[in-house]
């Protein structure tokens, strides 16, 4: 038999093991497959911070019919619901601070003139601070509403216009449409990271490490062997939740499939690097747990899927280049919701491959190196 | 209450129902008493229903049927008072490993409510009792195992019980260990009026009780004072002088084979002891090989082995399907092996295969005369398969292996002793490519494990001290695994599966869950899967450890077949009766390695003239311990 078959048999027989022991088991056949749909629809509907039925009030003190064709475009996106209408503003403060309203418009007596003479109309939006997240995304909303007003009201042609929106890519601010495609990552690096994580510990818990390490496989055997199963069930629920934000969220992919799983192939390699690594140094499954759940809460928070990274301050951005989810994060977004090509991303792969060889190589000596 | 007895069973039972699959009955009507301020004693193979004995009379389960009375009150019935009045270590006693000695003393009484007053006086009698008194600040993780098990002791005397019950205190200490834990049962009996029930493995600990009962299979086979019970054997237990030129374990391998005539036979001081089954005749054949029977005084272990062995047998009459398949069995394997020796050449099965083969369908005649056949010459040249010089392994400070050479030959059974912490684990793993070394060389099968440690592996097989294959995967599973990393093609791995199917027994189980298999079958499995690829080397730590005697024959015997294949055996130990097997042993003590040789050799070291090895073990580590006092 030439070496390269036996190598190749020999990393094919731990795969094999891996395999099995991963699917035999029906608790982690559980683990593997629930918590991809339970996060996917967990994000998909309950955690989106996009708003529906915002209860508002207004004042008009023109009465004309441009103030309430304003109105009408605020009811037709279906997004706010009236509450009451007011007689003068001095009421505004009662219906905010008891919670019945969360936004208040005043059209000023002026507007209708105003915009006959093509000159500025003032409408003020008050909204309630209280939580800044959904008072920015009324605001965001309603310069939307009066931005769209203006074009129909001034007759301005539509094209400038479309072109300004479509550079949002989530023309109705729909939250799940760039969650989505992040969970695809944060997903599937939880995953990973557990699962290589906790394969080298079980064995060392169990001693059956040392009976792999007596048998004349290389650190690097055991290594890729492991890392295949990892990939396999890393892709997996990638696809569980790309097919879930396509089909079931209606996220519509404009990228190329084979570039976005170049993406995902080279980001769970860079997760199961870590996560052997941490299996490596950690003595016992307990430990593995500990450090994929200390590990993730940064990458998560670093990664840029709540916040965007240029808003971070300096020092934490440089932080970020260690963090493979960014890049994965910044690459998955692109070509799903850009529909980039492969050029356009190219460099959010050389972090995360810096990072795969990195630990990859530290895993593969700590494999023998460390005692325990 | 009566107040002699301890505890009073009369015909217990129980069953344990497991839906789906078939009712075990763990214990089946048995009766018995523990004297108050005595140690009663409980011995039987892996199985037997220690545990769940010990654990009806804790509380922790309710029997099925018949009365338990414990300090007068039934467990039954009143288990929380009663619980109040014993204190129960398990196998494993739960020490909280991350605190120290004292932290887990002071946890304890908290857990019992000890109050504040008497917990000073009482910690340090206990602390003094198991010489922990210098250790308090370490942590529990950090002790040998012996001291484990004397502070698991001292936790569980922290409430001072009225009746003490313990499992198997004593499995995986050294020697020393369990004479200090023992010293620690007789004061306490002593000194405070207390009953204690003990299981164990080992017959020395068994000797010390008061009275013994000796279960098998959930039933009792006999129990007296141990006299009485040594008396059941007296008679039938004889003696041969090993002639020259043959090894002590092939004729012992030989006698054992021969059910015929004998129930047991172990090596032991440099001859063979054996016991006669019920008919008690000379064995024939023993004159055509210039060896000659002697009768000797017989002792609690041979009444033991013997009770067992008989016990089986009757189990296995009434089973006698069983036989008929393994004659089915043996009519297959010579079918296959007629086939096999006029293919070999194409197939490219090496000779071991063969001889492995022919050896499995040799008569009983053949297989003794080969066992008892002098090799003079072959022993002499034997090549160097391990050569260990100047071998250095530290952990910052802490020298675990000082400067140790030696060399093992080929088909050697090579044994490594020590007391726990001696060192004989860290060599052990630095030999097979564990562990690196600090410095030193270290060539193993013609390959230096420092430069090449993958290459050399090939040659390599091991079995852990713990069960450690996949526990979820099948029998076959684990097999296939390791023919595939062991790079074996996938015909040879067909036919070495079968072979170790074959040669271990493992037909039965092939498709149940490794994990869920019994310990000796488990134990089995792991020679299977270290021995797939017949290895030249096969290493072998602490595999006898928590076995019941009857395996541990069994092992031996294989061990033998091993050895007179070539293999090389290298072997660690607890058990200093079972170095009478070894070709050679080396004893460590605080990483230095204080003697090697042959065990009749290191009888000689004994000044006090001891047989024993277990006296010989312990007199050797304490005159090296005298001779570096000295030297300091």
């Amino acid at each position: 038999m030439s070496a390269w078959r036996l190598w190749w048999q020999q990393v094919w027989a731990i795969t094999i093991k891996e395999l099995l022991t991963t699917f035999k088991d029906p608790r982690s056949r559980i683990v593997l497959i629930i918590p991809v749909f339970v996060q996917g629809f967990l994000f998909g509907y309950a955690a989106t911070y996009n708003l529906n039925r915002v209860p508002y009030v207004y004042v008009d003190e023109s009465h004309s019919q441009r103030a309430r064709d304003f109105i009408d475009a605020i009811n037709y996106t279906g997004i706010f619901t009236l509450k009451e209408v007011l007689e003068s503003p001095s009421q505004i403060a009662s219906r905010i601070e008891s919670g019945e309203a969360i936004m208040a418009v005043v059209i000023p007596q002026n507007f209708d003139s105003q915009l006959s003479n093509r000159s500025k109309a003032e409408v003020q939006l008050i909204t309630d601070g209280k939580n800044s997240m959904t008072a920015g995304l009324t605001t965001a909303y309603m310069t939307e509403i009066a931005q769209q007003f203006n074009h129909q009201q001034l007759g301005l042609p539509d094209g400038p216009v479309n072109l300004s929106m479509r550079t949002w890519f989530n023309p109705n601010l729909q939250s799940s449409w760039t969650f989505l495609p992040g969970l695809i990552g944060l997903v599937s690096m939880t995953q990973v990271l557990m699962l290589a994580g906790l394969s080298v510990a079980r064995e060392r818990e169990n001693g059956t490490f040392d009976q792999l390490l007596v048998t004349p496989v290389s650190s690097w055997q055991i290594m890729i062997a492991k890392s295949i199963p990892s990939m396999i069930i890393g892709l997996f629920q990638s696809t569980v939740l790309l097919g879930l934000s396509v089909f079931w969220f209606q996220v519509p992919f404009s990228g190329s499939l084979l570039v976005l799983y170049a993406v995902l192939i080279v980001f769970v390699l860079s997760s199961i690097g870590i996560g052997l690594s941490i299996s490596a140094i950690a003595n016992n499954m307990q430990q593995v747990l500990v450090y994929v759940f200390v590990l993730l809460l940064p990458l998560a928070l670093l990664s840029g899927l709540a916040t965007p990274v240029h808003n971070m301050p300096e020092s934490l951005q440089v932080l970020t280049y260690a963090n493979p989810m960014r890049f994965a994060l910044d690459a998955i977004r692109r070509v799903y919701l850009e529909g980039v090509g492969m050029g356009a991303i190219i460099f959010d792969f050389i972090p995360m491959l810096v990072m795969t060889f990195v630990t990859m190589v530290l895993a593969a000596w700590l494999f023998r190196n460390k005692v325990v | 209450m009566d107040t002699k007895w301890a505890v009073q069973a009369n015909h217990v039972s129980k069953n344990f129902i497991i839906p789906g699959k078939e009712t075990v009955h763990a214990l089946q009507d048995v009766s018995f008493t523990v004297e108050r301020g005595a140690i009663t004693g409980l011995i039987g193979p892996d199985g037997a229903g220690k545990t769940t004995l010990m654990r009806l009379l804790a509380g922790l389960m309710d029997v099925t049927s018949g009365e338990l009375d414990v300090l007068g009150l039934s467990v039954n019935k009143e288990s929380e008072k009663v619980q109040a009045l014993l204190s129960y270590m398990p196998q494993k006693f739960g020490l909280y490993e991350d605190l120290s000695v004292q932290e887990n003393m002071n946890l304890y009484a908290d857990l019992h409510g000890i109050p504040q007053t008497i917990r000073k006086e009482r910690f340090t009698r206990l602390l003094e009792m198991t010489g922990l008194t210098a250790f308090t600040g370490r942590q529990a993780g950090r002790l040998s195992g012996g001291m484990k098990q004397k502070l698991g002791l001292a936790c569980t005397l922290v409430r001072s019980p009225k009746l003490l019950l313990l499992d198997e205190p004593t499995v995986g200490v050294d020697p020393f260990s369990r004479q200090e834990l023992w010293a620690i049962l007789h004061q306490l009996i002593k000194s405070d009026d207390l009953a204690v029930f003990v299981s164990t493995a080992y017959m020395d600990e068994a000797a010390q009780c008061k009275e013994v009962y000796v279960l098998n299979k959930g039933r009792f086979l006999a129990h007296g004072t141990p006299d009485e019970l040594t008396q059941l054997s007296q008679g039938r237990c004889y003696q041969v002088r090993v002639p020259k030129g043959l090894l002590m374990r092939d004729v012992q391998a030989a006698i054992i084979d021969d059910s015929d005539y004998v129930v047991d036979a172990v090596p032991e001081g440099g001859a063979v002891r054996y016991i006669k089954n019920k008919r008690n005749q000379p064995i024939p054949w023993l004159a055509q090989y210039q060896m000659e029977e002697k009768p000797i005084a017989s002792r609690l272990e041979d009444t033991f082995m013997m009770l067992l062995k008989e016990d089986e047998l009757a189990r296995k009459q009434d089973s006698s399907l069983l036989e008929d398949r393994r004659v089915t069995q043996a009519a297959l394997l010579s079918e296959k092996q007629s086939s096999l020796v006029e293919n070999k050449e194409e197939l490219g099965i090496d000779k071991d295969t063969i001889v492995a083969r022919q050896q499995a369908i040799l008569t009983k005649e053949d297989i003794r005369n080969r066992l008892l056949t002098p090799h003079f010459e072959e022993r002499e040249e034997r090549p160097i398969e391990v050569s260990v010089s100047h071998l250095i392994r530290r952990f910052g400070d802490f020298t675990a292996v000082s400067n140790t050479s030696f060399t093992v030959q080929k088909g050697e059974v090579f044994g490594l002793l020590g007391p726990n912490g001696a060192g004989k684990t860290t060599t052990f793993r630095m030999l097979c490519g564990l562990l690196p070394v600090t410095s030193g060389d270290l060539m193993v099968g013609g390959v230096d494990v420092v430069k090449s440690r993958t290459k050399a592996r090939t040659n390599f097989g091991y079995v852990a001290q713990k069960f450690s294959l996949y526990g979820t995967l099948s029998v076959r599973e684990n097999l296939n695994f390791f023919g595939g990393v062991y790079g074996l093609s996938d015909k040879r791995k067909e036919e070495r599966i079968e072979a170790m199917l074959d040669e271990f027994k493992l037909h039965d189980v092939i498709d149940m869950a490794a994990g869920e298999l019994p310990g000796g079958y488990k134990q089995r499995l792991s020679m299977a899967a270290a021995l797939l690829h017949q290895p030249r080397i096969l290493f072998l730590d602490e595999p006898t450890s928590g076995i019941d005697p009857l395996t541990r024959r069994n092992f031996w015997r294989q061990i033998t077949k091993l050895s007179k294949m070539g293999t090389t055996i290298i072997i660690t130990t607890h058990f200093m009766e079972e170095a009478e097997y070894c070709d050679r042993i080396m004893i460590q003590d605080a990483g230095k390695l204080i003697a090697i040789g042959k065990p009749d050799d290191l009888r000689k070291q004994s000044k006090s003239g001891a047989i024993n090895m277990n006296d010989v073990f312990i007199e050797i580590v304490l005159d090296g311990r005298k001779a570096k006092e000295a030297a300091i």
